[in-house]
């Protein structure tokens, strides 16, 4: 019973108050790759005062429940398919520069913005770089209602990464947010970079 | 942003309606970040070592 007290609490997606799952803010798909055999990756900093932890079980909270958590299990299902290359094209158009094709437009700009909300509404430390101010209500309204808006609206782009000729799996760095500034219109804006799983995701504009 | 604020040429870099995306492949060590926080946090694992062995 007192574990279930525990869980409950107001949904941030649905914000009815009910049990909560302990949800992930990256999906615990990518990292697959993370865990040694002993079943943990080291988490280091660039700040010395920060000595080396063990992460056992990625980073994860009590923020969803179990409806809300199957709706986002949805856009996941679709970011599987771009980590497994199930039912996907490459084409090579230039060095270092490939057209991938054949994901679902609407689960998979929600899997990537709802990354970016689950960010943007956790509480860990890890995640602080992402602000989203009044984007965050617009972006739980989208998530929550499968709208992924249209190309630019909070547009997303996807980077891969290799080091020494492999994909750079067994990696991730948390967010960064950098301002973007549009060539032609001067139009400002902000970029939010994360890299999880070789591929740097989530570019919310 | 929303789409019409977003100019074309850079629109092309995202995640399209079809499906398709443009992606760069990029090697880490590439990235001027990368590198510089790679080397801090090597320094970083010596000194915490150094300063548990003085303990
Ligand atoms: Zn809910």
């Amino acid at each position: 019973m007192g574990r279930e007290k525990k869980n409950f609490g107001r949904c941030a997606l649905c914000l009815e108050y009910k049990t909560l799952r302990d949800s992930h803010i990256i999906p615990e798909l990518w990292y697959a790759g993370l865990y040694n055999e002993d079943g943990y990756m080291n988490e280091v900093s660039v700040d010395v005062s920060k000595h080396p932890k063990r992460v056992r079980k990625g980073y994860h909270e009590y923020l969803l429940c179990q409806e809300c958590e199957a709706i986002i299990q949805k856009y996941e299902d679709e970011a599987k398919r771009l980590r497994d290359g199930t039912g996907l094209f490459s084409q090579d158009v230039a060095d270092n520069l490939a057209v991938i094709g054949g994901l679902d437009y609407s689960r998979f700009k929600l899997f990537q913005l709802s990354v970016l909300w689950r960010m943007g509404v956790s509480a860990n430390p890890l995640f602080a770089a992402v602000s989203l101010g009044s984007d965050e209500e617009v972006l739980r309204q989208w998530v929550l209602h499968g709208n992924p808006g249209e190309v630019g609206d909070y547009g997303c782009a996807i980077g891969c990464h290799t080091y020494k000729g492999l994909h750079a799996k067994n990696w991730m760095i948390p967010p960064d947010r950098q301002p973007l500034i549009m060539p032609r219109s001067g139009r400002e804006g902000w970029r939010y970079i994360t890299i999880f799983g070789a591929s740097a995701g989530s570019s919310g504009l | 942003m929303t789409d019409d604020e977003v100019d074309e040429e850079m629109k092309m870099l995202l995640l399209q309606k079809d499906g398709s995306f443009l992606t760069t492949v990029e090697d880490i060590m590439a990235k001027e970040g990368v590198r510089v926080a790679l080397r801090q946090i090597r320094e970083n694992l010596a000194t915490q070592k150094e300063q548990k062995k003085n303990k």
